[in-house]
């Protein structure tokens, strides 16, 4: 898994970017075994619409673009498409708004939609003490409550389970008021994985995984950003 | 095995005082009054003027001292360490102690100093703690090589290390106020030529201590620690005390020590993980090192309290579940037992209160604890020993009697005292810590110091750890 990982990394840091495109990033989770969503990286809107239809609608598009860190604000992440017409407005609008601004593109992603508890796996480095990898509820319990957890990367299984008991919004893992339960297991193994990414390439800076999804079958990445120091 | 060139700073056969004087008010006179106070190994007092100094006969250089030094005490001015520490490396010293200031703490100039003095203790391998620092102790075999008002009595198990030489100093407080026994104490300051792993690893092997406090603004070498502090903290308690969690603070400590303080984030996830008991301040620190020193571990989080006021019995309540612990209502057999040795219009639920009826206190802490006890309801027994309470010698010995005799019994279950009283009564609160009951002062220190042990008793369970003898 290590060595799928370095090859994707140090080809990004051949080409001399800081910035891991979301694909780039998901391949490098994949090889340390954290799936995410289900996704089609599509050059035009035909292929939107094929990759949409095969993955099932409604889907979500996002514009793949090294220039485009942080999507939301670029509005390049779309929600609930949910047929041909909208896949394809919605493909001319991204790629035209990427050209006015003179971004380069390298594709518009069509994923599935994603369903569950949100939640968030993140990375810190410390000058005494390393990698240390964070978990935390997603959406607006990590904006607003800032409820999320650190340890020293790489961390056990026991230690994810501390990190889970001391968020605020653990009872969101029980199926609150009906809400499906998360396979604890599935999102535990995530956050050893990504501890031991992290452990593994010191040249990683920055990653966040926002939003994860997890639901009882296990848990998805939806989004992820790594910036190369 | 432990590490032999740390052990040369706290078990030297031979001391040398570089900078021993016979003039009182200098600090090497302090110096030389304190190792020559206890300490039953060889002292060879160094000073250029020669002669004798404190009864013992002063080498005019540390070329001329008659045997192997085994550790050497700095207390000359900083410009002439580094050549004092090339003697020493010529005479293959083993560990040297630089208390003088003036070095990386002070300005670059300093900072060349330390690195001059660093280059030539790496050339045999020689421990240097400090520079700026206060000094150690070994109170088991009566070395003070430090500048404290005293030394704190030997038969200790609680060991020390300390970047802040204050809290060097306080330990002798604590000693003399709270009748608690210390093992091993450093105060390494700029910590130039030792890790705080190295010491933690060391404390960790050292048979003679049980319990580890750290009192540091920051740590170096964070991986080696963290690692080191894993292992080691499921055999002997580690409780810590950080310093320098605010940016304000962080700013003092940067130009007090020379030491960058880390963001607390990292700290307080390794604490976690490690299973330090982190304590916010210096006194909590103590009271957790003192109630893990003379009490068994608590097996659980179920607190049961004995008062004589219904209100400081409350206040109690709230601040040990405010702080994780359970003060469970006891079952209506145990109450019924209560019941019949209080008053009708006392409470036996839990608290459990006695109220003011003062002529009774003697025998009611003792059969109330042994109540609580056998009742199995409860992990911890907090008697809080209140105003008149504390002022009855009677009392605090039936209590701290009740206590020992009921561990004897093989019971693991853990009394501490919540002690509410006036200056007026202390020697009775000595009555209970010489027969090793811990006493917090007030509720929210008890709450603090019960909660910090029950949380670790909770680690060391959680990793699988047998606390069966502990």
């Amino acid at each position: 898994m290590r060595q799928e990982a370095m090859h994707i990394l140090d080809g990004i840091a051949v080409e001399g970017r800081k910035f891991v495109t979301e694909p780039e990033a998901k391949r490098v989770l994949k090889a340390y075994g954290v799936e995410s969503s289900k996704e089609t990286l599509c050059h035009t809107a035909e292929e939107a619409v094929r990759a949409a239809v095969s993955i099932g609608y409604p889907v979500v598009m996002k514009l793949v673009s090294p220039q485009v860190v942080h999507k939301t604000e670029f509005n390049a992440v779309r929600l609930n498409i949910r047929n041909e017409a909208e896949v394809k407005t919605t493909y001319s609008d991204m790629i035209e708004r990427a050209r006015n601004s003179r971004f380069q593109v390298t594709g518009v992603l069509v994923a599935e939609t994603l369903t569950g508890t949100e939640f968030i796996i993140g990375s810190l480095r410390d000058k005494q003490f390393g990698p240390l990898v964070m978990l935390g509820m997603g959406g607006i319990f990590v904006e607003i409550y800032k409820d999320v957890s650190y340890r020293l990367a790489p961390v056990e299984p026991i230690e994810v389970k501390d990190m889970i008991a001391e968020l605020k919004g653990k009872r969101m893992l029980e199926g609150f008021r009906g809400k499906e339960k998360v396979n604890i297991d599935a999102l535990i193994q995530a956050v050893v994985s990504v501890s031991q990414l992290l452990a593994d390439f010191p040249n990683i800076a920055e990653m966040d995984l926002n939003p994860i999804f997890g639901n009882s079958r296990g848990v998805k990445v939806a989004d992820a950003r790594i910036m190369l120091g | 095995m432990v590490d032999p060139k740390i052990d040369a700073i706290f078990n030297p056969k031979t001391v040398a005082l570089v900078g021993a004087s016979g003039e009182k008010g200098k600090m090497g006179y302090v110096f030389a009054r304190n190792l020559a106070t206890g300490f039953k190994g060889q002292i060879f007092m160094v000073n250029p003027k020669g002669g004798e100094i404190l009864g013992h006969p002063a080498y005019k250089s540390i070329l001329d001292c008659p045997d192997d030094i085994d550790l050497a005490v700095i207390v000359i001015p900083s410009h002439a360490v580094p050549a004092a520490i090339k003697d020493l490396v010529a005479r293959h010293c083993k560990a040297a102690v630089v208390i003088t200031a003036g070095f990386s703490e002070a300005g670059p100039e300093g900072k060349k100093l330390e690195e001059e003095i660093m280059v030539e203790a790496r050339k045999i391998g020689m421990k240097v703690v400090g520079p700026n620092c206060f000094g150690v102790y070994n109170c088991n075999i009566g070395l003070n090589a430090s500048m404290g008002i005293g030394a704190p009595e030997g038969g200790g198990d609680i060991s020390f290390l300390t970047q802040s030489g204050a809290y060097g100093m306080a330990i002798f407080t604590f000693a003399m106020d709270h009748c608690m026994k210390f093992a091993k104490i450093m105060a390494h300051g700029n910590k130039a030529g030792i890790d705080d792993y190295e010491v933690v690893r060391y404390f960790g092997e050292d048979a003679d201590t049980k319990v580890i406090c750290l009192f540091l603004e920051s740590i170096n070498k964070g991986r080696e620690f963290f690692e080191e502090a894993k292992k080691v903290a499921l055999i002997k308690p580690i409780i810590a005390t950080k310093t320098g969690r605010t940016e304000g603070a962080a700013r003092a400590a940067a130009s007090h020590t020379a030491a960058i303080a880390g963001t607390f984030t990292a700290y307080d996830a390794m604490f976690k993980q490690t299973g330090i008991i982190f304590a916010r301040n210096g006194m909590d620190m103590v009271n957790i090192a003192k109630g893990i020193d003379w009490q068994p571990l608590p097996r659980g989080k179920r607190v049961g309290i004995i008062t004589n006021s219904g209100g400081t019995g409350v206040e109690l309540t709230d601040l040990c579940e405010e702080n994780g612990l359970v003060v469970p209502e006891l079952s209506k057999e145990t109450q019924a037992k209560i019941a019949v040795l209080i008053p009708s219009f006392a409470s036996p639920r839990n608290p459990v209160d006695m109220t003011t009826i003062w002529p009774r206190f003697e025998e009611l802490y003792p059969k109330l604890t042994r109540i609580l006890y056998e009742s199995g309801e409860v992990d911890i027994v907090l008697a809080l020993v209140l105003q008149r309470a504390a002022y009855m010698p009677e009392v605090c010995n039936a209590l701290a009697d009740t206590v020992n005799a009921l561990l004897s019994e093989g019971k693991k279950i853990p009394t501490y005292v919540c002690w509410v009283s006036t200056r007026g009564a202390i020697e009775n609160m000595d009555i209970l810590q010489k027969k090793r009951v811990p006493c917090f002062d007030w509720p929210e220190r008890t709450a603090k110091a019960v909660a910090g042990i029950a949380d670790y008793a909770d680690f060391l369970k959680s990793r699988g750890v047998d606390i069966s003898k502990r």
